[in-house]
């Protein structure tokens, strides 16, 4: 936590966040006065999700992500919140800095996606291609911008080159140049309301998407796949598509069990609020279904680390992957219908 | 994953070394590029940037397609031609 400014002097708080995107969220309403905890916007901004992507590949990994896509969280939040929120794109590299230099003499904070690998004050271990690293630039200084990244402990200065080449870099995923913040945002907004409509919007996404690679269907695709690689792909290619599952389970946004703790944390702060003994029971199921992800990274990498009888623990993962699909099937219709009564 | 990367990298610096690839490969290697990337980046076509991996290609290329390519993977035009130490 330390404090800091805009280009106005206006103070700004800078606080840790697990994940960059609801983090990001949560201190734009924050700035403007209106105080909501990271796991709150996790979950009106319906982050939690599950799709199964092969043909995107992000630093050479295929992409299963285990939330909605970067930049969804801060639109559905600032929605179902009443907020004022302006979100760009640019073509041309200039326009994009000009446009937000003129932002940000307003006083306003900014909120931007960019790509990883070309943010310098990361260190080189943590730099990898991937564009959707959210983080907030706070005002320009005479070396570049002061940048308040939620994923560090305390702000940080970037030079201009880098941040124009973060912001447009190209390959998969391409940002160009994506900026959002927020105008103003209504002081009392109806917590209860966005709760329940992130809810149900969660329960769409994870159960009524009629592709074979979102949601539910896109855990048990992948599961399949998984079930089947070391037959059809062979074992090292096959411990590849292991590996980079756990990537996306383990590695990026909060680390560990793709968000589904964050999600029970939520559920819990939703509970209290709307006072409801079943979503309290619903957050506890969360946290086990967590703990069944756990088991299937444990299991996976296991295979991947120990060479041996890896036939059986193909199946044996791939089938604890089929036992969280069943488990967050049954959660997600339970959480529909109670979501459903509470609608007023 | 960062060993991943790394071990990536170092192939293609070897690869270099042996004549196999252009040093614009090794260059790509370390700004964890792929051709299909590099070709974006550069706004060069990606069946020419493939081609430019080639050693003998790459060493006739024209300063302007020199410079297209350096300032897509932020390198002088120097730079882009050798091996980095190391």
């Amino acid at each position: 936590m330390t404090t800091e400014h805009t280009a106005t002097g206006k103070p700004y708080v800078h606080y840790h966040a697990a994940h960059c995107e609801s983090g990001v969220t949560s201190a734009f309403f924050r700035d403007k006065g209106v105080d909501i905890s990271e796991p709150m916007v996790f979950g009106i901004g319906s982050g939690i999700f599950f799709g199964y992507l092969p043909f995107l590949k992000a630093a050479g990994m295929r992409v299963s992500t285990f939330r909605s896509q970067p930049g969804a969280i801060f639109r559905k939040v600032a929605r179902r919140l009443d907020g004022d929120f302006v979100v760009k794109t640019y073509r041309n590299p200039q326009k994009g800095m000009d446009e937000l230099r003129r932002v940000l003499k307003t006083g306003q904070i900014v909120g931007l996606k960019t790509n990883l690998y070309w943010l310098p004050y990361f260190s080189e271990r943590f730099r990898f291609n991937f564009s959707g690293h959210n983080l907030i630039v706070l005002r320009e200084t005479k070396e570049g911008f002061r940048i308040s990244d939620p994923t560090l402990e305390h702000p940080v200065d970037c030079p201009a080159a880098d941040l124009e080449r973060a912001r447009f870099a190209r390959g998969p995923m391409e940002s160009h140049g994506y900026m959002y913040y927020l105008k103003s945002v209504n002081p009392h907004p109806d917590l209860r309301q966005a709760c329940i409509k992130g809810m149900i919007d969660s329960c769409n996404l994870m159960l009524r998407i009629p592709l074979p690679i979102f949601g539910i269907r896109g855990i048990r695709f992948q599961a399949r796949k998984i079930i089947d690689s070391p037959d059809k792909l062979g074992f090292n290619e096959a411990c590849r598509l292991l590996a980079d599952v756990i990537r996306w389970l383990e590695d990026t946004g909060t680390g560990g069990a793709g968000f589904r703790y964050m999600y029970a944390a939520f559920l819990q702060e939703a509970a209290e609020l709307l006072r409801s003994a079943e979503l309290a029971g619903l957050s506890e199921e969360m946290t086990a279904i967590g703990h069944d992800w756990r088991k299937f990274s444990l299991a996976a990498t296991r295979i991947i680390k120990q060479r041996k009888q890896f036939e059986q623990t193909f199946a044996e993962a791939g089938g604890l992957m089929h036992g969280c699909a069943d488990r967050e099937e049954k959660f997600f219709k339970n959480l529909r219908k109670v979501a459903g009564k509470m609608k007023v | 994953m960062v060993s991943d990367i790394r071990a990536r990298i170092e192939e293609a610096r070897e690869a270099v070394l042996a004549g196999k690839k252009s040093p614009l490969y090794y260059h790509m290697a370390r700004r964890q590029m792929t051709p299909a990337i590099l070709a974006r980046a550069a706004g060069i076509a990606s069946f020419r940037v493939k081609r430019h991996l080639r050693p003998e290609i790459f060493s006739r290329l024209k300063t302007s397609v020199l410079d297209r390519y350096a300032n897509a993977l932020a390198v002088t035009r120097e730079e882009l031609k050798t091996l980095p130490n190391s």
